[in-house]
């Protein structure tokens, strides 16, 4: 049940409108009784929602296209875990194209303008007006409004990273050239060429280049241009060759906008400027046996063969290609700078120089590219979204972790020739994970780091693996739910539940993470842990969570094993389980590592110690004949004699003396 | 005592010895095992002298009372001394006194005997309750030895009624002299 209100059916699953990498959809029933036909898209635990838009797409339901109704975490049976569910309204008819690689019946250019341009533009200008970007703009995510197929709805886009379902057709030059879960939100131009592609998919019927792979298609978008490359011999009339040319611009800085294509509709028809094909060479450089007359799709060709450019790069005539052949003086520079800058910071493996020294030359070549490194290569906006849903790749992990550690990021933004803030605003927060990822302590490292960069990324820890906790809010009442199931076998906090709180605290708790890491000392380490939980609890409640609190008891009995006392000790763990009912985690801590009364406790060891000192002396005097030696017997003997003779003297003369009297 | 204090007691004595003959005849001559306990007695607090004299002084009493009713005569005074009886209660008493300084320290060494088990066992039990309410880091540093007298079956009623169960081994012993 979402919002108390939309009741979402396992049992009756609605493949058609699954989305992508796995996201199903399910029937939904409106419990209020509203009429229309919804279901819900069920996410995937391990890759979050764009859920930072969802707000703002939820007010376009005028719109055509599909906008959220509620969404939130739901208890999820088929799974037994809870789940992100988004409710949309159902598309009242089917999908425009039916996947990615299907054919159909291709439509005129007039009906494309007709249902498909004319109602989808007003939409596009309310997402660029709000530099809000849809990234699922294709024609397998293009539905039917109704059973006339004469109008069309654009469906949904944000059950998964922005653009990770595109097929990389619909991309531009170097978001096709990304890992899917790397090209970021990117901008509005971005959405444009995906609509000139989905407008070419629609007249040729499906996908224009079904004779090329993904990885020809770019590289002959780089070679050759977009437009050329995906409208090749497609028989157009001239108005729409004007419009895809300036859809499909290689440039985004020319491609058109929303008043260009408006101006178009209108029927004033423009020259749309071209993007520069990249300068070709003099000589062909050769690699892995094909012939590159360009620094672009060499660079993109050298990103792709990782093994292969980095034998490129030792054989060290790259730079003179590009200076003698490219007559590029300016970019064989900063291949030049890019190999004297890795030979100048140094460190790490012969292997890892060369890798870095490659990134830094792939960077060098083509600076529009995307940051590649290994077998990672995102834009720089999407290079976090890629590091998290490549986070439980071991190899990946490790690949993102070095890329950032060689301040790559950086290097990127430093190459760029425009400035912009967002690039000033990525190098600042890579600077920042740098410093987490020095410090290999818990709260720190590369679990800090996939939080601090995806901010809405649910917990990855493995004892929330059946709950869906992407804000701190969240986290304390899961553990409540683990607790409440009895699963404390465990420690309440891991290394990703320590870096997600980290990440989303305003401040570090630092003590409990110094208190971890001595993981050699039970009574330290678990007395961290509950100190992190209490943060929590007072950072953003709730106030009592009774079955955590229990756990966290149990917990601190090494910390309350360390007061010297047992008396004190037997107080304290009832006090403790009285505490822990009341769900107050801070109390416990307050208990558990009170300096007054840890104070108290060493000082009556210290005096005990001292009493027991002075015993063991008493005892040997006593058990060395203290009081039994003949010497010691016999003064107290002749002193006892003395007494005990003057009381019987003292007596009989008393006695003597009353008779003489009377 | 120093000698010129005795010396100054005997020469502040003589004259009320002098003036009361009589009594000092019978007092000095019944007194007499005191004398002697006094010259054999070497320590210095005279214990032996104290115990004997006092007693010998309680029977020597009623001879002395009974020559001052007599009028303190010299004849009265040979009279008392001639007497058997006196001799027996003056001198006996004494003997009553050297008998208890004779047998004073068996009593005592029996009493002390016994009052130092009763103080170990109470020793022991201290340091057991200790240990149980502060563990064994109490007795840190000091030299544990094994139990080895009659302690053990009071020690063991007091391990049952110890929640913290310490053992005998475990325990802080003294060292055996």
């Amino acid at each position: 049940m979402v919002a108390d209100r939309y009741r979402i059916h396992p049992e009756e699953p609605i493949p058609a409108l699954d989305g992508p990498a796995g996201v199903r959809a399910f029937n939904v029933t409106d419990e209020r009784g509203a009429p229309k036909a919804l279901f819900a898209l069920v996410c995937r635990s391990d890759v979050a929602p764009r859920t930072e838009v969802l707000n703002q797409f939820s007010r376009f339901s005028r719109l055509p296209m599909t906008s959220p109704l509620r969404w939130g975490v739901v208890h999820w049976p088929p799974e037994r875990a809870r789940r992100f569910a988004i409710v949309l309204h159902q598309p009242g008819g089917e999908r425009v194209l039916p996947k990615a690689d299907a054919t159909i019946e291709p439509w005129r250019e007039d009906r494309v303008v007709r249902v498909v341009m004319h109602p989808l533009l007003p939409m596009f200008k309310e997402l660029g007006d709000r530099l809000l970007t849809h990234r699922g703009i294709r024609a397998d995510n293009l539905f039917f409004a109704d059973g006339s197929r004469d109008s069309v709805v654009l469906g949904e886009c944000f059950s998964a990273p922005p653009a990770m379902a595109q097929p990389s057709i619909y991309e531009p030059i170097d978001s096709a050239m990304s890992m899917p879960e790397g090209r970021g939100h990117g901008t509005p131009a971005d959405d444009y060429y995906a609509l000139g592609v989905m407008i070419l998919v629609l007249i040729c019927g499906g996908n224009p280049c079904t004779d090329m792979s993904e990885q020809e298609i770019v590289e002959s978008k780089i070679s050759k241009g977009s437009y050329a490359t995906l409208v090749g011999d497609t028989r157009l009339s001239l108005p729409m060759v004007e419009m895809l040319r300036g859809l499909l611009c290689d440039d985004p800085e020319e491609r058109w906008r929303h008043d260009d294509v408006m101006m178009w509709l209108n029927g004033r028809h423009l020259s749309p400027k071209q993007a520069l094909l990249p300068p070709k060479a003099a000589r062909l450089f050769p690699f892995e046996g094909v012939d590159y007359n360009n620094a672009p799709a060499l660079s993109n060709a050298m990103g792709r063969n990782w093994s292969a450019g980095l034998q490129v790069i030792k054989e060290n005539d790259l730079e003179r290609w590009i200076r003698r052949s490219l007559s590029d003086d300016t970019r064989a520079d900063a291949v030049g700078a890019a190999t004297q800058a890795v030979i100048g910071i140094g460190g790490g493996t012969a292997g890892s120089l060369e890798d870095r020294l490659l990134s830094r030359v792939l960077i060098a070549l083509d600076s529009q590219a995307p940051l590649r490194y290994k077998q990672v290569a995102a834009r720089i906006q999407g290079l976090a979204t890629a590091f998290a849903v490549n986070y439980h790749d071991d190899q990946r992990r490790q690949t993102f972790a070095e890329l950032m550690v060689h301040k790559l990021p950086q290097a990127w933004i430093d190459a760029q020739p425009v400035s912009r803030a967002d690039y000033i605003a990525f190098a600042r927060t890579y600077d920042h994970i740098l410093m987490h990822l020095t410090k290999p302590r818990i709260g720190y490292g590369l679990e800090r780091a996939v939080y601090s960069l995806n901010a809405s990324w649910p917990c990855q820890s493995p004892l929330l693996r059946n709950d869906y906790v992407a804000d701190l809010e969240s986290l304390l009442p899961a553990l409540e739910r683990v607790a409440r199931e009895g699963k404390t076998d465990r420690l309440p906090i891991d290394w990703h539940i320590a870096g997600f709180v980290s990440a989303h605290m305003k401040s570090a708790p630092d003590r409990a993470f110094d208190e971890m890491t001595h993981d050699e000392d039970a009574a330290v380490f678990n007395l961290g842990v509950v100190r992190l939980l209490a943060r929590v609890q007072e950072a953003v409640g709730p106030a009592s969570t009774p079955y955590l609190a229990a756990w966290c008891s149990s917990l601190l009995k090494p910390a309350i094993e360390k007061f010297r006392n047992r008396s004190r000790r037997e107080q304290l763990l009832t006090e403790l389980q009285e505490t822990a009912a009341k769900g107050n985690i801070s109390a416990l801590v307050l208990m558990a590592d009170d300096p007054q009364r840890r104070a108290a406790d060493e000082e009556g060891f210290r005096r005990a110690k001292a009493e027991f000192a002075s015993l063991v002396e008493q005892t040997n005097w006593l058990r060395n004949g203290g009081l039994t030696k003949p010497a010691v017997i016999k003064a107290n003997a002749r002193e006892a004699s003395s007494v005990f003779s003057s009381v019987v003297a003292a007596v009989t003369v008393l006695l003597i003396t009353l008779n003489s009297v009377f | 005592m120093k000698t010129w204090v005795k010396v100054l007691v005997l020469i502040l004595l003589f004259p009320f010895a002098a003036l009361l003959l009589p009594t000092t005849l019978v007092f000095v001559t019944m007194m007499g095992p005191t004398f002697v306990a006094y010259i054999t007695d070497r320590s210095r607090e005279k214990h032996l002298a104290i115990t004997v004299g006092l007693l010998n002084f309680a029977g020597t009493l009623p001879a002395i009372i009974d020559l001052w009713t007599r009028g303190q005569s010299h004849p009265a005074a040979m009279d008392l001394i001639g007497d058997v009886f006196v001799w027996v209660i003056a001198y006996g008493a004494a003997f009553v006194g050297w008998g208890i300084f004779a047998i004073m320290p068996s009593f005592v060494g029996s009493y002390f005997r016994m009052t130092t088990q009763t103080r170990i066992h109470g020793l022991v039990r201290r340091q057991k309750a200790l240990i149980a309410e502060w563990g064994h880091a109490v007795a840190e540093g000091l030299e544990v030895a094994m139990h080895s007298d009659e302690e053990e079956d009071e020690d063991a009623e007091d391990a049952d009624e110890d929640a913290a169960e310490v053992t005998e081994a475990e325990l802080v012993e003294p060292q055996a002299g």
